[in-house]
C-alpha cells in the first residue's frame, strides 16, 4: 500500500519525509550526478517542495522509504514549461492547469530498481492515478530520462511522449503525458488484477497510517510481522468487550515491545 | 501559454517531424505489423533502411546468447551473420552491456582494432549496410533487449541521436507488448507444426541446421525439410523471414526443447 502525504497530514510523517529528501539528494545528486541542486540539512529541496505538493511514498517492512514520487499541480508553476519548454509541443495538449498535476522526483532505492521492485513502483504509479482521479484531475505531466522510458511504459497506464527527446548534461530526457479519469483508472486497475484501493486510509482515532498499513496487509506479512498481528488480535479477543481504537492502538504498542528483544530485520 | 512551444515547433527540423508523429502515435497499432511501418515509415528521414529488436542475455560465465524477435531487417545478411557466428566476436554485442548507452557502429570503429571486427563490418558493407544504431533497453532483471538500425549511409545526423534512442525504446517497449500479447492469445491459427515451430525458435537464436539437428536429435536434412516447409507455409523466401514473422505471430516455443 501507498502512503499519500498532504499538507493536512504532513505532521504523521515527518521522519518519513525527512528520510525521503535524504534519499533524493543521494540519487538525483550523487549518483546521478545533477548539478544546481539545493541541499538543506542534508536533504535535496526545489521551489516544487510546498504546501500544494503531493507526496507517494511505498515504505518497506522496516518503515523506511523505498519508493517515492511527488506530485503538484502547475496552473502557478511547472518544471516543464518553465525550463525545459523544448520538450513540449504545443499540439500534445495543456502541460499547465489546476486540473493537471505535474510528477517528479521518482526514485526507488537500489533494492527496489530490478524486478524485486516492480510491484512497488506499480503501485506507488497507481496511487498517483487514484488521488488525481479523487481530486478531479484530468491529467499527469512528466519528465523522465528515457533510458527510464522502458520502466514506465510497462506500466498499463497510456503514457504518450509530448515532444521530442533532447540531451541534457546529465543524459536524455522526454517529456511524457497522461490522462487520468475513472475510465482510464478502471483500465489500468483490471489490467493490474488491483481490487482494493491501493492508498492506506487516513489516521484515526489514534491508529497512525503506518500502524494501518500493517494491519491491514497482515496477509502480506513475512512470518515475524504476522505473528505481532496475530498477538495484537488474541490480546483484543481476551478483552471482555470490544476494545476502543485507543485501546486497540495501546495493544500494538505492548506487542511490539515484548517482541522488540526477538526481532528479526527484514529486508 | 504556447509560445514557447510554438517557437520549438516553428524550428523543427522537417527530418524529425516523422519521428514525433511515431512518438504521439506509436502506442495506437494494434499489430507488430503496423508498428513496424510506423517506425520504418519514421526513419526513413534519417536513412535507416533496415531494423530490428533482439533480446540478449550475457549469464556470468557463458556465452553472450541473443534471439531475434522481430522488425525489418536484411535477411540475408542476418542469415550470414548468424551462421558465421559473428554473435561471439562482433564488438557491438559486448557494447550492449556497457553502461546502457546507445552507439553507432562508427563509434566504436574509432577505437576497435581486431581483425574479426572489421571483418564483420567490411561484409555488412558489402550487403549494403555501412553504419548502424544500437539502442540497449534495459529489462528489468539481468537480460536486455537491443535495437538495431542499419543504414547504407556512413553518416547519419548526429543531431538526431537522441530522437533515434527516444524512438528505438518506445518500438521496443511496445513491440514487445504487442509480441506477449500474441503469445498470450496462443497458438490460435498457427500453421506450423511443433517440429517446425521448434526448429524456427532456434533459427531466431543463430542456430544452424546441422545445431538444431544435435539439439533435436533429428538428421540435419529432417531440420532443413521442417524450415523448408514451414517457409513455404508462411509464404516467404528465407528462413529469417519465416522465424521473425513466426516469433511475431506468437507461434514459437518460448523455450524450445533441448
Amino acid at each position: 500500500m501507498i502512503h499519500m502525504v498532504t499538507c493536512e497530514n504532513r505532521h504523521l510523517y515527518q521522519s518519513e519525509l525527512d528520510e525521503m529528501h535524504q534519499l533524493r539528494r543521494v540519487h538525483f545528486i550523487e549518483e546521478r550526478g545533477w548539478s544546481r541542486m539545493t541541499v538543506k540539512e542534508g536533504g535535496e529541496y526545489d521551489e516544487c517542495d510546498d504546501e500544494r505538493t503531493v507526496y507517494f511514498l511505498a515504505l518497506d517492512q522496516d518503515g523506511r522509504v523505498a519508493v517515492s514520487m511527488r506530485a503538484r499541480p502547475t496552473d502557478d508553476r511547472c518544471i516543464i514549461a518553465d525550463v525545459f519548454p523544448q520538450l513540449i509541443e504545443p499540439e500534445s495538449g495543456d502541460v499547465r492547469g489546476s486540473d493537471i498535476w505535474e510528477i517528479s522526483r521518482i526514485f526507488a532505492t537500489k533494492s527496489n530498481r530490478l524486478r524485486t521492485g516492480i510491484r512497488r513502483r506499480n503501485e506507488v504509479f497507481l496511487a498517483s492515478m487514484e488521488a488525481a482521479v479523487s481530486a478531479g484531475i484530468t491529467r499527469l505531466v512528466g519528465m523522465i530520462d528515457t533510458y527510464l522510458l522502458p520502466q514506465a511504459q510497462r506500466f498499463p497506464w497510456d503514457l504518450r511522449p509530448i515532444g521530442l527527446p533532447s540531451a541534457y548534461p546529465e543524459g536524455e530526457v522526454i517529456g511524457v503525458g497522461i490522462p487520468a479519469n475513472r475510465g482510464e483508472l478502471a483500465r489500468v486497475r483490471r489490467e493490474l488484477g488491483v481490487r482494493a484501493p491501493i492508498i492506506v486510509p487516513e489516521a484515526q482515532n489514534g491508529i497512525t497510517p503506518q500502524e494501518l498499513e500493517l494491519l491491514m496487509s497482515a496477509d502480506k506479512l513475512k512470518s515475524i510481522d504476522l505473528a505481532l498481528v496475530k498477538d495484537v488480535i488474541a490480546m483484543a479477543a481476551r478483552s471482555e468487550i470490544a476494545p476502543t481504537n485507543e485501546q486497540i492502538a495501546a495493544i500494538i504498542e505492548r506487542a511490539k515491545a515484548q517482541r522488540s528483544g526477538t526481532a528479526v530485520a527484514l529486508h | 501559454m504556447f509560445g514557447a512551444g510554438a517557437a520549438v515547433l516553428a524550428s523543427m527540423k522537417p527530418s524529425f517531424r516523422p519521428a514525433w508523429d511515431f512518438l504521439q502515435n506509436a502506442a495506437n497499432n494494434k499489430t507488430l505489423q503496423g508498428l513496424d511501418a510506423a517506425f520504418a515509415k519514421a526513419l526513413k528521414p534519417f536513412e535507416f533502411d533496415a531494423f530490428s529488436c533482439a533480446q540478449a542475455r550475457a549469464p556470468i560465465g557463458e556465452e553472450v546468447d541473443a534471439r531475434l524477435l522481430f522488425g525489418r531487417s536484411h535477411d540475408e545478411w542476418d542469415a550470414y551473420y548468424l551462421k558465421s557466428g559473428y554473435l561471439e566476436s562482433d564488438p557491438c554485442i559486448p557494447e550492449l552491456f556497457n553502461g546502457g548507452k546507445p552507439y553507432a557502429w562508427s563509434d566504436l570503429q574509432e577505437r576497435e582494432q581486431s581483425k574479426i571486427a572489421w571483418q564483420i563490418w567490411d561484409e555488412a558493407a558489402q550487403a549494403g549496410a555501412h553504419n548502424g544504431f544500437v539502442v540497449p533497453v534495459p529489462n528489468d532483471d539481468d537480460e536486455l533487449y537491443g535495437v538495431r538500425l542499419m543504414s547504407p549511409e556512413k553518416k547519419f545526423d548526429q543531431e538526431a541521436r537522441s530522437v533515434l534512442n527516444g524512438m528505438s525504446i518506445l518500438y521496443c517497449v511496445l513491440g514487445i507488448k504487442l509480441l506477449e500479447k500474441s503469445v498470450r492469445a496462443g497458438r490460435d491459427g498457427c500453421p506450423l507444426s511443433r517440429r517446425e515451430a521448434e526448429c524456427l525458435a532456434w533459427v531466431t537464436e543463430g542456430k544452424s541446421d546441422w545445431d538444431i539437428s544435435e539439439i533435436l536429435s533429428i538428421s540435419q536434412w529432417t531440420v532443413h525439410e521442417h524450415i523448408e516447409r514451414a517457409k513455404s507455409k508462411l509464404g516467404v523466401k528465407s528462413r529469417i523471414q519465416a522465424a521473425m514473422l513466426s516469433s511475431a505471430n506468437g507461434w514459437l516455443p518460448v523455450n524450445p526443447s533441448r
